[in-house]
């Protein structure tokens, strides 16, 4: 009964702090903010896909009843367009990640499937993509740790100072008990008032079956914080003084939470520069442009190759035009689009190689990656419409050509979208190797204080 | 008791502690005299095992503190000059933290106990410390070592910064101590203490133990005039 004993003195003696109180109300309020901003967000995307989700219903119920009466121009319906949503993420108030930068929704439309994807409807106020989400994400990566050092900066340092660490010491308890015992004290109100956020921000707004990620992002948010933990203690274990130890422990927040991450961007942006969109643009308009010009020789050509999808009286007309143009243009911007999606996806490989460079880093990455709202599901999500869109062509493309109508028979087989989430085994292994990773290195870190601070390397608490 | 066997610790080359060799039975106290310099506090270092000896065994009550100083530390209390403990504890809750640091349980009752045999006045005891004098902070210390039911007690320079009242009431409360059998070491310059409350005198110079007297075979003049013929020879 020892242990929980010292515990409770050491959190008596942590009341007694009046600054503790202010930090952890601090703390507190940021935690709210954070929640709540990001409760904004995810409200605002909800409706945007409930209100897309309604209107595609309702299409398809009007469209039905229509096609009970008579047939329908494929035209007509196509030029409708289907439209794909992304579904909420499963812990939306955890991390805002990449949701207010990637659209979670896509109309795709026969006529302008080589044209990018129209995000107009998401458009972000650029300070908050310049600054960055104020959500619970950046509260738990970026503040936490700054407020678990507050507490934990001069916890051998500050007694060595005050000379209660030569009294402590001498009554038989080793130094790195006598710290862990203390640093797990005193970080352990920070650690509960930021696993209560997390716990809060999936029970107000995760959907079903978020239990396992939730339970992971309670996980990594601990691992995360002892990993702070261990390096106070580290660097406790030597330094000569408080102010030594505050000193040194910011320059590490400094280097982990803010150079490393922003290093690491630079480094994958040198390495793997994406095209910009631009570009993009760009170069659709200039195949556009040529394929336009060539559009009788294009169509012609198209007919040759394709002689079972010529109109019944060889007699072309604008759609038909409009389809083998579009489909050059696609031809030709093809490459510039592959290789933007193939950069994006290798700078985020590199991400995640490099994500122990900083605790930082792997925890936003798991963070969001247990949201439902990081880069990966978005790539899925960006996958799966291609997918709809090649469906879309596939289903519109030869009854434009051939003019056949849309009967209550083709009803079932228009194209529709419904989101596959990525397998819980491929988000779960990143996650769970961050967790891992992050445990090592708090382990690593505990294994040497542990070492330095044995009795035969006292020397230090020699005046 | 206290043992040191040649034990040896130098600082760049510089003998700080110079093959000492101590002995200190249960019920003793034995005095360390000596200047500023000559070893004293170092030798105290090297029992609660804080340093690492270059050469020799420190023993307490049996235990290495070098093989293993856990248990050396668990029969030692240590009173240094000046009792630092937290201010925003209250003397009950400071002698309740640091005996449980040591591995031992007591009741608030208990406490307050051991608190009163130390002297303490038993209004204070639940005072913050951040209001005790320095006198009173040594009487948590004594308390503490009640505490621990320690084997043997270290103190450093205990009764410096003590009016005399305070000094005389500490006096009383080692000899308690020391007829309840404990081992005591106490490193001073206070001759007129030393004489008035050892029982052995050693004279430490250059970390070397230059003499070692029974107080009962020398005067208050004696151990004067001894200790000064010890510093110009």
């Amino acid at each position: 009964m020892i242990f929980p004993h010292l515990f409770r003195l050491e959190l008596r003696l942590l009341a007694r702090e009046r600054a503790a109180w202010v930090l952890f109300a601090l703390f507190a309020a940021a935690l709210a903010y954070g929640t709540w901003n990001g409760a904004r967000l995810a409200q605002r995307q909800r409706e945007i896909a409930t209100v897309l989700r309604q209107d595609s219903e309702q299409f398809q119920t009007q469209l039905r009843e229509v096609l009970g009466k008579q047939s329908v121009d494929p035209k007509a319906i196509a030029g409708r367009g289907t439209t794909a949503v992304l579904p909420p993420a499963p812990l939306p108030l955890l991390a805002t990640g990449q949701s207010d930068l990637s659209p979670g929704h896509e109309t795709v439309v026969l006529w302008k499937l080589a044209a990018p994807a129209d995000t107009r409807s998401e458009l972000e106020n650029p300070s908050h993509l310049m600054a960055g989400r104020f959500d619970l994400a950046f509260v738990l990566v970026w503040l936490f740790p700054l407020f678990l050092l507050a507490l934990l900066y001069d916890l051998m340092a500050g007694d060595r100072e005050a000379g209660t660490l030569r009294l402590a010491l001498a009554q038989g308890i080793t130094p790195w008990r006598w710290m862990a015992r203390r640093a797990l004290a005193r970080a352990l109100p920070m650690l509960a008032l930021a696993a209560l956020a997390t716990l809060a921000a999936g029970l107000l707004d995760g959907a079903g079956g978020a239990g396992t990620r939730l339970a992971l992002a309670l996980a990594v948010i601990l691992a995360y914080g002892l990993f702070w933990v261990a390096l106070a203690l580290a660097v406790n274990a030597v330094a000569r003084s408080a102010t030594n130890a505050a000193t040194a422990l910011g320059a590490a927040w400094v280097l982990l939470v803010l150079v490393a991450p922003t290093l690491l961007n630079v480094t994958v942006e040198t390495l793997y520069p994406t095209p910009s969109r631009p570009e993009l643009v760009a170069a659709g308009r200039k195949a556009s442009g040529e394929a336009e010009k060539r559009g009788g020789e294009l169509l012609n050509s198209f007919y040759r190759d394709h002689p079972e999808l010529a109109p019944p009286d060889q007699q072309a007309d604008f759609a038909a035009q409009h389809l083998t143009v579009q489909s050059e243009v696609g031809r030709a911007v093809e490459p510039v689009r592959e290789k933007f999606d193939a950069q994006l996806a290798r700078q985020q490989t590199a991400v995640a190689r490099w994500r122990f460079l900083s605790p930082a880093i792997a925890t936003h990455e798991a963070l969001t990656d247990l949201a439902g709202t990081g880069y990966w599901r978005h790539r899925v999500f960006r996958e799966q419409v291609g997918g709809l869109r090649q469906a879309v062509s596939e289903f519109f493309t030869p009854r434009i050509h051939k003019r056949e109508p849309i009967t209550l028979g083709d009803f079932d087989q228009l194209p529709r979208f419904e989101f596959r989430e990525e397998p819980t085994g491929v988000w779960m292994s990143r996650v769970v190797s961050s967790l891992a990773g992050m445990l090592v290195l708090a382990g690593a870190l505990s294994a040497w204080t542990w070492r330095s601070v044995r009795p035969a390397r006292l020397g230090l608490l020699s005046a | 008791m206290l043992e040191t066997i040649k034990l040896t610790k130098r600082f760049n080359g510089h003998v700080a502690v110079n093959e000492l060799n101590l002995a200190i039975q249960p019920g003793e106290v034995f005095a360390l005299l000596g200047p500023n310099g000559a070893g004293k506090t170092t030798t105290i270092n090297l029992l609660l095992g804080f340093l690492a000896p270059d050469a020799g065994e420190a023993r307490v009550n049996g235990a290495s503190v070098v093989d293993d100083p856990i248990a050396a530390r668990r029969h030692i209390a240590y009173i240094p000059e000046q009792v630092m403990l937290y201010p925003r504890f209250t003397g009950v809750e400071n002698l309740d933290y640091f005996s449980t640091l040591g591995g031992r349980r007591h009741t608030r009752g208990e406490l307050l106990g051991l608190l009163q045999r130390a002297g303490l006045p038993a209004e204070a005891a639940d005072r913050h410390v951040g209001t005790y004098s320095k006198g009173m902070r040594q009487k948590v210390g004594i308390a503490l070592a009640l505490a621990t039911e320690a084997k043997a007690l270290l103190l450093d320079e205990p009764t410096s910064g003590l009016d005399p009242a305070a000094s005389h009431e500490f006096s009383l409360l080692l000899r308690k101590l020391a007829g309840q059998g404990v081992a005591i070491l106490m490193a001073t310059h206070d001759l007129f203490r030393a004489r008035e409350d050892a029982t052995r005198i050693g004279i430490l110079l250059d970390g070397k133990l230059a003499g070692d007297y029974a107080t009962n075979d020398i005067k208050h003049l004696d151990l004067e005039k001894l200790y000064l013929k010890h510093l110009r020879a």
